[in-house]
């Protein structure tokens, strides 16, 4: 099971297009996908995406509430946003962050994005 | 006074220090004498004496008979030494000589007396003569001794009030406050800028101690000074505050300086005082404007940053949707649509650069022929359409981020196949040296006119004469800052009529 954490309602058509795959879950928020956290843990999460400028919460706050829940240490996830500042990626780096991609402009780059996120997966398994 | 007798007084100042000066070191112009006599033969005779003492061609006497004459001749002339008979016929020579002292005659006297004559000659001394002598044994030898001490005595004097009226016309002049005082403080002079700077006139200030002018707060720092000023040293106070007649507290800076009298003891202090709030003024000003600076600057800062980000996503929308239909259709209106979004996104990333947000990412050793080759495959649509030849020589392996090296690239390329001649023909070579890589991109267009060759590299300043309106402006500046932040430069190499020639350097692996 891949979590998609995004709010643009655009990319999540996207990533519907290029990852192909049933077993995505999607959530409009940081808030939504950390209430699910609450009640369901952990558990079959194979893969977490998440941009990083959210409304709400931001992803990297999430990303920290992931790794304070049990079992969430070691889950894999992945940054697909615009570019981070440098003190956002060292952030990211503390976090344990498997990949910080740069939202691409062409749908080649999303298929190569989606490449990279079914590999994190498979790395994972 | 002509520059001949001022010559002589500057002279005379100087040997004031030798053992046994001579007449001829103290003169150095004919000296003008008048003799105050009603005796003919008298006139004669010192006539005869100054011959002997001078030589005759070394002075020039005139001779008055009485009071009125001499009077009338000491008003149109100069003289050097004055000779008056005590015993002028009628008159005493006193009465003479007290007047010659109420009015502005400053001429040294000689009193001329007859014999046995001790009281003549000291009460002559104390109305202001400068020396007697006896008729009876006047010869060149007693005369010339008196002159010389006369007349040096006359030269030192002359030249210590040239030096106090040069000394108070700078006093006078100067815009800072110059005051002297004794070792307890009490003011001996005050300048025109001090009454200016304090408010006090000199008059009401002389006798008074300088206590006055310092605040309460700044009393111990002043009795400190004093104190190390007493003790010979020079002090000086960057910045400290004085009192004016107001009450008003001034910002000055202060150096006070001991004054020593012949055998270097302290006897007082000259204190320098410079009114410095102008100068506070305008550094607060600055303050403040360097403050507003750096929070417009945050601002900018900020809107740099809202811009590029927040306009990213929608452009990225529009060009993921414009990707996605270019790939069913080949309309026209789609691929100029993705030009122009295409633009759009380079401006965004020039908005990123300026804003400083788009760093250098992690750097890692590169095959540029691969990149160049990457930059030919992307460019390939453009170069088709103009027709454009491609000329690529062995490229370096260099040190850079690949994204950003990639940008450089593009722009460099894409310039040559824009601004190329026709059909465009564009060389890509590269070298090693000395740890730096070269990569030369050469076109051949009509070369970059000299106005134009450094505001190429400014942020939307793209020249007119390049006629294609297509370019976002920040081409050459994005691609300049990218490379400055990898420890690399872009530069206009070389540029003619016949085409240009840009470099990209960056570090070697």
């Amino acid at each position: 099971m891949i979590w998609i954490v995004e709010d643009n309602s655009f990319d999540r058509d996207i990533y519907e297009m290029v990852l192909a795959i049933d077993d995505i879950v999607y959530f409009h928020s940081g808030e939504a996908a950390w209430e699910s956290l609450q009640e369901h843990g952990c558990a079959g999460i194979d893969l977490v995406v998440t941009d990083d400028r959210l409304a709400g919460m931001m992803g990297l706050e999430l990303i920290g509430k992931i790794r304070a829940t049990p079992g969430g240490e070691r889950v894999p996830v992945c940054i697909v946003a615009a570019p981070l500042s440098p003190e956002d990626r060292a952030k990211a780096r503390g976090l344990g962050v498997a990949a910080v991609l740069e939202k691409p402009y062409t749908l080649a780059g999303w298929e190569s994005i989606a490449d990279r996120l079914l590999e994190l997966r498979r790395s994972h398994d | 006074m002509t520059a001949a007798r001022s010559g002589q007084v500057d002279r005379a100042g100087e040997s004031q220090n030798e053992v046994a000066p001579h007449l001829e070191d103290v003169i150095k112009s004919k000296l003008r004498f008048l003799v105050v006599e009603d005796e003919p033969g008298d006139v004669s005779i010192l006539r005869s004496v100054l011959d002997k003492a001078l030589g005759s061609e070394g002075y020039q006497l005139d001779a008055a008979q009485d009071r009125r004459a001499a009077r009338a001749a000491m008003e149109t002339n100069r003289f050097d030494v004055v000779f008056l008979d005590y015993d002028l016929g009628s008159e005493s020579g006193f009465v003479f000589l007290r007047d010659l002292h109420k009015g502005d005659f400053s001429a040294p006297v000689i009193i001329l007396t007859g014999k046995g004559a001790e009281e003549i000659a000291v009460e002559a001394l104390r109305l202001g003569a400068s020396d007697y002598l006896t008729k009876a044994e006047l010869d060149a030898s007693t005369l010339t001794r008196s002159l010389l001490r006369i007349l040096t005595v006359a030269s030192l004097r002359r030249a210590q009030y040239m030096a106090e009226a040069r000394l108070a016309a700078a006093a006078r002049g100067s815009q800072d406050a110059i005051v002297t005082k004794d070792l307890s403080g009490n003011i001996l002079s005050w300048n025109l800028a001090a009454q200016h700077m304090f408010g006090w006139s000199a008059e009401e200030m002389l006798g008074k101690n300088i206590t006055k002018i310092v605040p309460a707060d700044k009393q111990e720092e002043w009795e400190q000074l004093m104190a190390d000023v007493a003790r010979g040293y020079t002090v000086s106070k960057p910045r400290t505050k004085r009192r004016k007649r107001d009450g008003a507290i001034i910002d000055v800076q202060l150096t006070v300086n001991p004054i020593l009298d012949n055998d270097g003891v302290v006897v007082g202090a000259v204190g320098v005082t410079h009114d410095i709030g102008p100068m506070i003024a305008l550094e607060q000003g600055l303050a403040t404007r360097q403050q507003q600076l750096e929070i417009d600057n945050l601002l900018l800062k900020e809107f740099g940053h809202v811009v590029a980000h927040d306009l990213r996503e929608p452009v990225r929308a529009l060009m993921v949707r414009l990707d996605h239909l270019s790939q069913t259709s080949d309309d026209v209106d789609v691929r100029e649509a993705m030009a122009a979004a295409t633009r759009l996104r380079t401006m965004l990333d020039g908005f990123e650069v300026m804003a400083g947000l788009q760093q250098a990412g992690e750097v890692r050793e590169l095959d540029i022929a691969e990149i160049v080759q990457d930059v030919l495959d992307g460019l390939s649509q453009q170069a088709a359409a103009r027709g454009a030849e491609f000329e690529v020589g062995a490229l370096p392996h260099m040190w850079g981020d690949p994204a950003q090296v990639y940008t450089i690239l593009q722009n460099l390329i894409g310039n040559a196949i824009k601004y190329g001649g026709d059909p465009p023909r564009v060389a890509v070579t590269g070298r090693a040296a000395g740890g730096v890589g070269e990569i030369r991109i050469r076109d051949n267009g009509g070369g970059i006119p000299a106005p134009y060759r450094e505001r190429i590299f400014q942020p939307f300043q793209r020249g007119a004469h390049f006629g294609d309106a297509s370019g976002t402006g920040l081409g050459l500046f994005v691609a300049s800052v990218m490379a400055l932040r990898q420890g690399g430069h872009v530069r206009l190499e070389e540029t003619s009529p016949e085409g240009s020639t840009f470099l990209l350097e960056l570090p070697l692996p």
